[in-house]
């Protein structure tokens, strides 16, 4: 059950870190293993910078949208949710104060105070 | 002395320079250290959160060192997701190292293969920011590598510091079904810090709707689906601003 300790298979979550690992650090060595002054330029450059930020929108959009996704969508209940709630608020603090960190801070404080609240 | 080092004695430089460029890194990413530990610190958090054991959590800790890495794939294990998609979305949230890493050749280029692949390991954000800052064009590449090893390091340490006192914090917190959403809201804020364009708003706002539409298609095809259209849609606004400035310069 998620937020148990230790609740997945251990052996799919070691295979999961190796895997993710050995990504991690094989996007770090292409161009160390490469010969030298081949670098992604034109429209390549373009459309790798652009590809983090869209993986990432993708992966939270349906966590943080989900209150507005569930039966209850469109309830003043769905729009208080907490998780949505507090991501705005993180939101809300980068653009504000330009600091990722605060933004993290003040949506998990967001989030703790509502969750309380609910 | 001059500039005009002989070949053989560029690879054993005196320590002095090496040492005073590995400094000058420290001395540049000092200030950068405190939101390493803190980022550690909720990564941490979430990856015990997320139903991790300690030695699981620690474990990825000292394998994957990338926090945009761990906390993306936090969600999906608890999601119980296939590998497959794992690692496409770890693939696609670390394109901007094979960026880095282009930088960084340029920088490493020369040096003994284990150590260039040591080095490149340890690039981080932070690191290679406070690197770019710090760095003079026409320095040996003794003191080069000696500089972003100066600004790397610190940065490795900082943030295992952070994960590990995180690790401990978590066990503290009473437990909670909700609280796996804390890794969520740092991505949040993460990707919320990306959108500093009009291109980069139209990838998040793009991707995000084909995300929410195709989230019933197997997953990962959304994924995949989401990240081209992001892209596309960032680089037709880039388009057409270069075309608008265009006209504007000429007439």
């Amino acid at each position: 059950m998620p937020g148990d300790p230790g609740g997945h298979d251990p052996v799919f979550v070691w295979t999961t870190i190796a895997v993710v690992a050995v990504i991690v650090a094989a996007g770090r060595w292409v161009f160390l293993l490469l010969p030298r002054d081949w670098r992604p330029r034109g429209l390549l450059e373009q459309a790798l910078s652009h590809a983090p930020l869209a993986a990432l929108a993708a992966l939270v959009a349906p966590q943080v949208l989900a209150p507005l996704l569930e039966p209850a969508a469109g309830s003043p209940a769905a729009l208080a949710d907490p998780r949505l709630l507090s991501a705005m608020a993180a939101i809300a603090v980068v653009h504000w104060r330009r600091s990722v960190f605060l933004g993290v801070v003040a949506g998990i404080g967001a989030w703790f105070l509502l969750a309380q609240a609910a | 002395m001059h500039l005009s080092p002989l070949p053989s004695r560029a690879g054993r430089a005196p320590s002095g320079p090496r040492r005073l460029a590995f400094r000058d890194g420290m001395f540049a990413v000092a200030p950068l250290l405190p939101g390493s530990v803190s980022w550690g610190l909720v990564t941490g958090i979430a990856l015990v959160k997320a139903g991790l054991t300690t030695g699981q959590a620690l474990g990825m800790a000292a394998l994957v060192f990338s926090g945009t890495a761990q906390l993306v794939t936090i969600p999906l294990i608890v999601a119980g997701a296939s590998l497959p998609l794992v690692m496409l979305t770890v693939f696609l949230t670390n394109l901007r190292f094979i960026i880095y890493s282009a930088t960084l050749a340029r920088a490493l280029g020369r040096l003994r293969l284990p150590l260039r692949l040591g080095l490149g390991y340890l690039t981080s954000d932070t690191g290679l920011a406070a690197y770019r800052l710090s760095h003079r064009d026409g320095e040996p590449q003794v003191q080069r590598v000696a500089l972003f090893a100066g600004c790397s390091i610190p940065v490795y340490v900082a943030w295992q510091a952070g994960i590990v006192a995180g690790i401990g914090v978590a066990h503290l917190l009473p437990p909670g079904p909700g609280l796996g959403y804390l890794g969520t809201l740092a991505i949040v804020a993460m990707t919320a810090a990306l959108v500093r364009s009009m291109a980069s708003l139209a990838a998040a706002v793009v991707a995000i709707g084909v995300a929410l539409v195709a989230r019933e298609l197997p997953y990962s095809l959304g994924m995949f689906g989401a990240v081209i259209a992001g892209i596309a849609a960032a680089m037709l606004v880039e388009a057409a601003q270069r075309r608008g400035r265009g006209t504007a310069g000429s007439g």
